[in-house]
C-alpha cells in the first residue's frame, strides 16, 4: 500500500508542476480559439471557442509556402550541423589531428556569444555575400552558431566511447572516414539524434536573423508572421496566438515522437554505459 | 604464417619512455607469450607490432618487410583485444566478416569464411546476436573469429582472457590451445597470467620497464630463471626469498649464511665474493617440510594455511619472515601450527643485491 501511495503522491506534485509549466501553452491554444471581445479575458478557457483566428491567419498568409520555408531552412542547418559537427568532433577525439584540440577550444567560446551581439556584422556579411532574402543567408549563420554546440556533445561521447572499438577498426582495415561512418556515427547515435532535435528546435524558432535577412513575404518563416499581428497601433491577438499556436504544433509534434530519444541523448552523455 | 623482427624498438610518450631498446625474432609458426607485470611495455609492445603506434626508433620486419611506417591494414595481422572492440551495432557475423566488407571481398566468398570460421568456434547458433546479447565467452569467440576470417600472418591477442570468470578463463585456455592448431598463423599473446603464458606458449618473453628480462621455453624459465624479477614473475605462490651474505667460497660452491639464522651450500654459475649480500631464492614447491626441529632449517608458526584440495598453500610466519609452501593436499596443518621446513639446495637459487643470479 505505502508503495502506491508515494507513486501517487510524486505523480500528483509531477501533475501540479506539468500543469504550472503548461499554462502559458494551455493560454496561447485558448486566446486563439477567442473571439476579440473574450481575448483578454484571464481565465484559462473560455467559451464559445471560434477557429475563426485560424481562418484569419490561413487566409493572410502563404502558410503552406512559409511553413515550407522554415522547413528548408531548419532542415538544411541540422544536416549540415550534424555533418559537421560529427566530423570535427570525430577528427579531435579519435584521429587526434593536430590543431583540433585548439580550435575546440575557440569555437567553444563561440557558444558564449549572444546572437543579438552579431546581427549587426552578420547582417553586412549576408548583404556582402548577396544572401538577402535567400535561404542561405540564415543556412549558415545557423549552422556556424550551432556546430560548436554540436561538436560539445559529440566529442564528449567519442571521448566516452572505447578506444579500442576504434583500434580494430584500423586493423580490420578501415580508412578514417570508413571509422567515422560504419563505426562512430552508429555509436553515438544517440547523441546525434540529440543535436539534430536540438539544433531544429533553434533554427525553428529562431526570429532575430530571420526578421533582418528575410524582408519579402515568400521567404518569410514561420516565426515571422506573428509580428503582423502585433503592431503599434493596432493588434489582434486572437490571430497572434492562432499563428503561434501553429508554429509550436511542428515542434510538439516532433517533440512527442522522439522524446525518448530525446532524453536518452540528454543522459547518455552523463551516465556512462 | 609470418617471421617477425624487432630491432631497437624503442617507444616514448613525451618525457616517458616505455619502451628504450628492443630487439626480438619471433619464428614462422610460433606461439610466444609477453609476460609481465603491468606498465611494463607489453601491450605497448603489441600495439606496436599492430601498427596501432608508431615507434620512436627501431625498425619491425614482417617476413623480412620493414612495416615500420605501415598501417595496420597492410600489414596482414589479425588482433584480439583486451575488451573484445565488438561493434555494438552490428550482430556477430557481421563483426567477423566486417574486415572482409572493408576488403571489398565479394559476399559469398564473405559468407563462406564466416561459415568456416563460425563453425570452428561453434558460433553459428549466435549469429544473428548483437555483443550485448552475448556472454563473455561468446564475445571472446566472435572476437577471435573476427581476425580468424581476415586469415591473418600475424595473430595478436591481447589479454584475451583477462575479463573472463576464472572457469570460463581455463576453458578458454584450452579452446585457444586447440585454436592455435587449427590456425596457421604466428600468434604473439600478451597476457599478465603466467598460468596462460606456462600453458600456451612456445617461448616465453618476461618484460620488465620495456626491456626483456628474459626469453625461452617456459619450463627453461621456471627452472632457470635468469634474474629475481623472473625467478619471482614465473611460478604461483611466488618463490619465497631469503637474505643473507656469502660466508665462505670453496671450488665454485658458496656457503651462504642466512640472516634467518642458517646455512645452505649452493654451486655458483656466477662469480660472487665473499661477504657479498645476497638473496636465497625456493619455490614454495620445493620447499621440504620435515617433522623434527632438529632435522629443520628453518621453523616457525603457520600464519595462514590455505585447503585447495589438491594442494595446500602453507604461509608461515618465521624468522626469515613469511614463507610460503605448497604442500600436498593431504598435509592440513592448523593455524598455530610448529612447522619446520628445509630448503634443498639442489632446487635453491641465489641472486646478488642487484637481481642477477649467482647460483
Amino acid at each position: 500500500m505505502r508503495p502506491r501511495l508515494s507513486a501517487f503522491v510524486i505523480h500528483l506534485a509531477l501533475f501540479v508542476v506539468l500543469a504550472f509549466w503548461m499554462a502559458p501553452q494551455v493560454y496561447m491554444v485558448s486566446i486563439g480559439l477567442r473571439t476579440p471581445a473574450q481575448a483578454f479575458d484571464a481565465q484559462l478557457v473560455t467559451w464559445p471557442m471560434t477557429l475563426s483566428n485560424f481562418a484569419t491567419v490561413l487566409r493572410d498568409n502563404p502558410l503552406g509556402r512559409i511553413f515550407l520555408n522554415s522547413l528548408i531552412v531548419t532542415a538544411t542547418t541540422v544536416v549540415i550541423v550534424v555533418a559537421a559537427a560529427s566530423a570535427f568532433a570525430f577528427a579531435c577525439s579519435v584521429l587526434r589531428l593536430r590543431g583540433t584540440l585548439a580550435l575546440y577550444t575557440t569555437l567553444l567560446t563561440t557558444l558564449m556569444v549572444p546572437i543579438a551581439s552579431i546581427v549587426l556584422p552578420l547582417a553586412v556579411l549576408i548583404k556582402h555575400f548577396g544572401w538577402v532574402n535567400s535561404y542561405l543567408g540564415l543556412i549558415f549563420p545557423y549552422a556556424a552558431l550551432g556546430v560548436p554546440f554540436g561538436i560539445v556533445i559529440l566529442k564528449a561521447f567519442l571521448d566516452d566511447s572505447p578506444r579500442e572499438l576504434f583500434d580494430a577498426a584500423r586493423v580490420d582495415g578501415c580508412s578514417a572516414f570508413q571509422t567515422y561512418w560504419h563505426i562512430a556515427l552508429p555509436l553515438v547515435r544517440p547523441a546525434l539524434t540529440f543535436v539534430a532535435i536540438w539544433q531544429f528546435i533553434v533554427s525553428w524558432n529562431e526570429f532575430f536573423l530571420a526578421l533582418i535577412v528575410l524582408t519579402e513575404p515568400e521567404m518569410k518563416t514561420l516565426t515571422i508572421v506573428p509580428m503582423q499581428y502585433s503592431g503599434l497601433y493596432m493588434a489582434n491577438p486572437g490571430a497572434l496566438f492562432a499563428i503561434l499556436t501553429l508554429v509550436a504544433l511542428p515542434l510538439i509534434l516532433l517533440y512527442v515522437l522522439v522524446q525518448r530519444a530525446f532524453v536518452n541523448g540528454l543522459l547518455s552523455g552523463a551516465v556512462k554505459g | 604464417m609470418a617471421t617477425l623482427d624487432i630491432e631497437h624498438l624503442a617507444k616514448r610518450f613525451g618525457a616517458v619512455t616505455v619502451i628504450p631498446d628492443l630487439s626480438l625474432s619471433v619464428a614462422e609458426g610460433e606461439f610466444l607469450v609477453l609476460v609481465g607485470p603491468s606498465g611494463c611495455g607489453k601491450s605497448t609492445l603489441l600495439r606496436l607490432i599492430a601498427g596501432l603506434e608508431q615507434p620512436s626508433g627501431g625498425a619491425i620486419r614482417i617476413d623480412g618487410r620493414d612495416v615500420t611506417d605501415e598501417g595496420p591494414k597492410e600489414r596482414g595481422i589479425g588482433m584480439v583485444f583486451q575488451s573484445y572492440a565488438l561493434y555494438p551495432h552490428m550482430n556477430a557475423k557481421r563483426n567477423i566478416g566486417f574486415g572482409l566488407e572493408m576488403a571489398r571481398m565479394a559476399k559469398a566468398s564473405i559468407d563462406e569464411r564466416i561459415a568456416n570460421v563460425s563453425a570452428k568456434l561453434q558460433l553459428n547458433d549466435y549469429l544473428r546476436h548483437k555483443p550485448r546479447e552475448l556472454s563473455g565467452g561468446q564475445r571472446q569467440r566472435v572476437a577471435i573469429g573476427r581476425a580468424m576470417t581476415r586469415e591473418p600472418k600475424l595473430f595478436l591477442l591481447d589479454e584475451p582472457l583477462s575479463n573472463l570468470d576464472a572457469s570460463l578463463r581455463s576453458s578458454m585456455r584450452v579452446e585457444i590451445s586447440r585454436l592455435r592448431r587449427q590456425v596457421a598463423s604466428t600468434m604473439i599473446y600478451v597476457t599478465h597470467d603466467q598460468v596462460e603464458a606456462m600453458t600456451l606458449a612456445d617461448r616465453i618473453v618476461v618484460l620488465d620497464g620495456g626491456k626483456i628480462a628474459q626469453a625461452g621455453a617456459p619450463m627453461d624459465l621456471y627452472d632457470q630463471p635468469a634474474n629475481r624479477f623472473v625467478a619471482s614473475f614465473i611460478g604461483s605462490p611466488a618463490m619465497n626469498f631469503l637474505t643473507g651474505c656469502i660466508a665462505s667460497l670453496q671450488d665454485e660452491q658458496a656457503d651462504v649464511a642466512l640472516d634467518a639464522g642458517f646455512s645452505t651450500r649452493l654451486k655458483l654459475v656466477a662469480p660472487a665474493a665473499q661477504g657479498q649480500r645476497v638473496t636465497l631464492g625456493i619455490r614454495p614447491e620445493h620447499i621440504a617440510i620435515v617433522e623434527s626441529a632438529d632435522a629443520a632449517q628453518l621453523s616457525g608458526v603457520a600464519e595462514v594455511v590455505e585447503l585447495l584440495g589438491s594442494d595446500t598453500f602453507i604461509h608461515v610466519d618465521s624468522a626469515g619472515g613469511m614463507i610460503a609452501i605448497r604442500a600436498g593436499g593431504g598435509n592440513r596443518p592448523h593455524r598455530g601450527d610448529a612447522i619446520h621446513i628445509c630448503a634443498p639446495p639442489a632446487r635453491s637459487y641465489l641472486f646478488d643485491s642487484d637481481g642477477a643470479r649467482l647460483a
